[in-house]
């Protein structure tokens, strides 16, 4: 095996040493180790995954990527299924935002979890997380992938309900791990489908076996790519399998940072890019998972325009941004997928720790109503924050800005003007919320009182650095109005076999309108976000007069199209009604019935045989004698 | 009168040779000056010799007294069992008569005796001398029940188990007559050659298994011969029930195993009707009864002879696998049930009257190693994975199954169930119950018995989780049978 081979173990190995570690030793460290620990096992992954990335972009097309195979996991006469590592760029590009967001939410953390009393729990759960997420993306087939894509599952639940004792943290918790279980339940099939369509699940062989003339029904590719995306639905809180991430915010806001926006709800997205070759073979699916992702863009920022905790306001704006690359996906487009996913990944990371850090110095203050006028005290959180949501409205020149751009570009040729209409109006609606976000909270009149908690250097200089990637990250974007970008290059050969027919359209194409547009819409986004930002810092009170006016509507967005309702009213109420029945009728009186019965049965019988018992010693020598005689005489009665 | 037998090989009877002198060596010793400490040390030192010796004769067959005695591999696994049940009932002794200030050499050497009655028993291939086995074996048992003079119950134990043993005895005795009847010799071989040469009578030959199954019921403690076994197991010291649960149980099934095998070719069916009979009314009565139990022991006794009923089963089809899943259940009861009783005199030790189930309430808190090894023998003997009991169960109802007994099997998993309750009563009792300060004062140093508790749990959580090394070893044993 290489170096580079033998390192790739490395990289899900020091996490799992830094659980291990602080799992079970942890007890007896101080709070600076413990830190020390969970940040060195994020932070030298980290070291090595860059030197990898430095030596992939050197290394020619044909071995980008590299493979390690540790041993044969399961190995019978219809699969065999081998625990292995997969780095290619894709996946390089995904260990990159795990470990690199990862390290500095870390860091992070370190100060922003100083005083909890759970606080060796929490790094634990952290590392394991990294983990679960890196075995997940650099897993080499699909039943591996599985095992990560549960495990961080089983982390973001954990860490959702990290203060258990909170009765919403639990809930939230429990909400997420059963919400996850049905986009599961389809992940499963999807992959028993596989298994028995192609009898491999391993990434190389499956795209090897697409690429050939295979010969396999296109109803069966469709029925496994349609479940396949249900999974990556679930985890990546695509409409209608949302409603878990808003609630999810009762997490710690590092978790929130982490898990529920750099990483782990991009999973389904990075997902759909590694099953591209089974996508683009079904191509009514690639539709339908178009469709979801513009829903759940639009439904989501018009949600995400009703909030007013922070922290959910950003919740609704990462399901309206991941359905975006959705978008992306559906589209054909997965290269502008990853690119967005890697500039949503740094600039909402950035600002939920933002958001962190307004609530930290607030003293757990969530409302945007109660804050205002943040910029004149906290001035670097107020910038960067700032920054983040000029990324995030897609303002040019910030990294969302060639993102987004790249993905309404690819929407428009892929699907005609409807389409792409109706995703500028989300990209629009992003606009909207974000200059409400900054208005509201950091301009204008101040609605708080008492003292400001200043944040400290360990809290800013996260902010800062994932601030400067929120601008300098769209240089990968470059150069635009063509697919050749400097992201693609790096990307590679990932999808080259299926996105060459479609850089040959584009390069038939004209590149005017493609400029007209996106000049277009930048200046639109810039002036709504300008516009709102006016109203919402210095005409506050016809911002007011107009929500009163229309409070129902209001109500309504706030709700989340009162989705939670819904699913009440048409899953939980018939559950529990079922479930009572069962408790009552079946459990209590047949199966209770039964067993109580048969139990006070055989007792009574019991107490009876032991009554035969008297401890009279002729009753003993009676029950021999009967025996001998027994037994005697039916053996002579039945010789033949 | 000149009757030697022409080749006495001295070397076939060294173990027990070796069992006798030391057993005689410790009579003289008495509780005096500090002579005391070393008895159970050469007692055990002697059990672990002639063990050591008993597998440097594996699979060379040696025979001695003009082939009386045959030490073929399966009696020399028989025989390892029996001596490592022993030297386990030393160790219990060693505690128990420790707590009761006395040590005497009369009781370690009717120990050692006793297995030197249960080697003649195994391998025994006459059935006169089978008899002598067994008789030194009970004479030496009989005594040690009633071995305290003060405790009453002790006294009214042994009485009983005396005068049943004695008349189970006389019905062995009747069944050998029956079997010199119908072969003209006592030899357990002579039944294959009278088979081939068809010269013998049927009938008698029946009969004579049907007794001889009646005094080996009552030794290994069966339906309708139970009677004695929880009185006397009850009111005999611990430590002498604990042997008197497993030991002889192991040597009157390898006689039940042998007889089997040579008689079942000449009586087809008709003998298994008896074995039938003996399993389903050992299963049920045993189980049912051991539900309404108070005293741990009396439950332990039931337990033991609903046990019986499951080994019984394997006895249905021995040419089969029926022979190495009774021998595995076997090696596997000695764990569990030396276990459960070693537990039972740490905590008998406290007060002097007879332990109740409901004593043990609480004690996980106070005695948590202890109960966890407790809670792991009641799991094995109730027979759910991952523990030894499992699989000894599990490879009985798979021969009795093939050997096309489903209905047996049918019975024997229900009784399984029923035992869950009064197995899971102890484990609830005991941590799930308030602590009550009875057992409060259980001395919580580490001895020889914790240790040995320990050791035991861990081989029936091993065995449960690889029972094959142990199935292996008893396949090839049974090859060259």
């Amino acid at each position: 095996m290489t170096m580079s081979g033998m390192s790739l173990y490395f990289l899900p190995l020091a996490p799992a040493l830094g659980v291990l570690i602080n799992g079970l030793a942890g007890k007896h460290f101080s709070r600076q180790m413990i830190a020390i620990v969970a940040v060195t096992a994020v932070g030298v992954p980290l070291l090595i995954a860059g030197w990898l990335c430095y030596q992939m972009i050197l290394a020619p097309a044909t071995t980008k990527a590299m493979t390690a195979t540790l041993y044969q996991w399961i190995s019978t006469t219809a699969v065999s299924i081998n625990i292995g590592l997969l780095l290619d760029p894709l996946s390089m590009v995904m260990v990159l935002v795990v470990l690199f967001i990862g390290f500095f939410i870390h860091i992070y953390s370190v100060v922003y979890m100083k005083e909890d009393p759970g606080f060796r729990r929490f790094f634990v759960y952290m590392n394991l997380f990294i983990f679960f997420m890196i075995i997940l993306v650099m897993a080499d087939n699909l039943a591996l992938m599985f095992v990560g894509w549960e495990g961080v599952g089983l982390c973001s639940y954990l860490l959702i309900g990290f203060r258990h004792e909170k009765k919403s943290a639990a809930d939230a918790g429990r909400k997420a791990f059963v919400v996850n279980r049905i986009g599961d339940f389809g992940f499963i099939l999807g992959i028993l489908l596989v298994i028995v369509t192609f009898h491999t699940v391993q990434f190389s062989e499956l795209s090897k076996i697409l690429a050939s003339h295979h010969g396999i029904s296109n109803l069966t590719l469709t029925i496994a790519a349609l479940l396949l995306f249900t999974g990556a639905m679930g985890k990546s809180a695509q409409f209608p399998l949302h409603v878990w991430l808003p609630d999810a915010m009762e997490g710690p806001t590092p978790v929130s940072a982490l898990i529920h926006a750099a990483t782990m709800v991009n999973a389904g997205v990075y997902f759909m890019c590694r099953m591209a070759p089974l996508l683009q073979q079904a191509p009514y699916v690639l539709t339908f998972i178009a469709v979801i992702g513009l829903i759940t863009a639009v439904y989501a920022a018009l949600s995400a325009l009703g909030q007013d905790d922070i922290k959910k306001v950003l919740a609704y704006s990462t399901i309206s941004q991941i359905g975006f690359m959705f978008i992306a996906v559906g589209s054909g487009i997965f290269t502008a997928g990853m690119f967005h996913l890697v500039t949503h990944g740094i600039f909402k990371g950035l600002l939920f720790l933002g958001a962190g850090a307004v609530m930290h110095a607030l003293h757990g203050e969530l409302n945007i109503y109660n804050m205002g006028d943040l910029s004149g005290h906290l001035k670097i959180v107020a910038a960067t924050f700032f920054i983040g949501l000029l990324a995030l409205a897609g303002i040019f020149p910030l990294s969302g800005f060639f993102s987004k751009d790249a993905i309404l570009w690819g929407a428009f040729e892929q699907y005609g003007s409807w389409y792409w209409l109706l995703a500028v109006v989300g990209a629009l609606i992003t606009a909207l919320y974000c200059g409400k976000l900054f208005g509201v909270a950091f301009l204008g009149k101040q609605n708080f009182s008492g003292t400001i908690h200043k944040p400290d250097a360990v809290i800013t200089m996260p902010l800062a650095v994932l601030a400067f990637c929120a601008v300098g990250t769209g240089v990968f974007g470059l150069p635009m109005f063509t697919p050749n970008t400097l992201f693609s290059r790096i990307m590679g050969s990932s999808f080259a076999p299926t996105e060459a027919g479609h850089a040959v359209a584009v390069a038939a194409g004209s590149h005017t309108l493609e400029i007209v547009l996106t000049v277009a819409v930048s200046i639109i986004v810039i002036t709504v976000f300008i516009i709102a930002l006016r109203i919402f810092s210095i005409h506050r009170d016809k911002a007011a007069l107009f929500s009163a006016s229309y409070r129902k509507t209001g109500e309504f967005l706030h709700a989340g199209f009162g989705m939670d309702g819904l699913y009440d009213l048409l899953w939980v109420r018939p559950y529990e009604w079922i479930a009572q029945i069962c408790h009552t009728v079946i459990d209590r009186i047949i199966i209770d019935g039964t067993v109580n019965g048969t139990g006070k049965m055989a007792n009574a019988t019991g107490g009876l045989f032991s009554a035969l018992h008297s401890g009279q010693l002729r009753y003993y020598a009676v029950s021999i004698l009967a025996g001998v005689f027994t037994f005697v005489s039916v053996t002579y009665f039945l010789i033949p | 009168m000149n009757f030697i037998a022409p080749n006495v090989n001295i070397i076939s009877v060294m173990p027990e040779i070796l069992l006798l002198l030391s057993g005689t060596a410790l009579l003289f010793f008495r509780n005096c000056a500090g002579q005391g400490k070393a008895i159970p040390g050469i007692a055990s030192a002697a059990i672990i010799l002639q063990g050591l010796m008993i597998p440097t004769l594996w699979g060379n067959n040696i025979a001695g007294f003009n082939s009386l005695i045959v030490r073929d591999n399966f009696s020399i696994l028989f025989q390892t069992m029996v001596g490592a049940t022993a030297l386990l009932a030393v160790a219990f002794s060693h505690y128990y008569l420790k707590q009761r200030k006395v040590s005497e050499g009369e009781y370690y050497a009717l120990i050692l005796y006793a297995v030197v009655g249960m080697n003649v028993m195994i391998a025994g291939r006459d059935l006169l001398v089978i008899f002598l086995g067994m008789e030194i074996l009970s004479l030496s048992l009989y005594v040690l029940v009633g071995f305290f003079r003060d405790i009453n119950e002790s006294m009214e134990a042994t009485v009983k188990y005396f005068l049943l043993g004695a008349f189970s005895s006389a019905l062995f005795l009747l069944g050998i007559a029956f079997f010199f009847g119908a072969l003209g010799a006592t030899g357990i071989d002579n039944v294959t050659t009278a088979i081939e040469q068809s010269g013998f009578n049927i009938m008698l030959l029946m009969m004579a298994a049907a007794l001889l199954c009646t005094g080996l019921g009552f030794k290994i403690a069966s339906v309708p011969f139970h009677m004695w076994a929880p009185d006397t197991y009850e009111g005999a010291p611990i430590s002498v029930a604990s042997l008197l649960s497993v030991a002889p149980k192991i040597a009157a099934f390898a006689v039940l195993l042998r007889i089997v095998l040579a008689v079942s070719p000449a009586t087809s069916q008709v003998t298994s009707y008896t074995i039938i009979a003996m399993a389903v009314a050992s299963m049920i009565i045993g189980n049912i009864t051991a539900l309404r139990q108070t005293g741990l022991i009396r439950m332990l006794a039931y337990s033991g002879i609903a046990q019986v009923g499951f080994m019984l089963i394997g006895l249905l089809s021995p040419e089969q696998e029926g022979g190495p899943a009774l021998m595995f259940y076997l090696s596997m009861y000695i764990l569990m049930n030396m276990g459960a009783f070693g537990v039972a005199i740490v905590f008998s030790m406290v007060e002097g009257k007879r332990l109740l189930i409901n004593d043990l309430s609480g004690i996980a808190a106070h005695r948590p190693f202890l109960s966890l090894a407790m809670s792991i023998f009641m799991i094995s003997l109730a027979g759910i994975p991952p523990t030894a009991g499992f699989f000894a169960k599990f490879y009985i109802f798979k021969t009795a199954i093939e050997a096309g007994y489903l209905w047996i099997v049918v019975v024997a998993v229900i009784m399984t169930v029923v035992s869950l309750y009064y197995y899971f009563r102890v484990i609830m009792v005991m941590y799930m119950s308030e602590a009550s300060d009875k057992l409060s004062t259980v001395s919580g140093d580490v001895t020889v018995i914790a240790v040995l508790l320990g050791v035991l749990a861990f081989a029936t959580i091993l065995f449960g989780i690889m029972p094959g090394s142990i199935i292996g070893i008893i396949s090839k044993a049974l090859a060259f049978m």
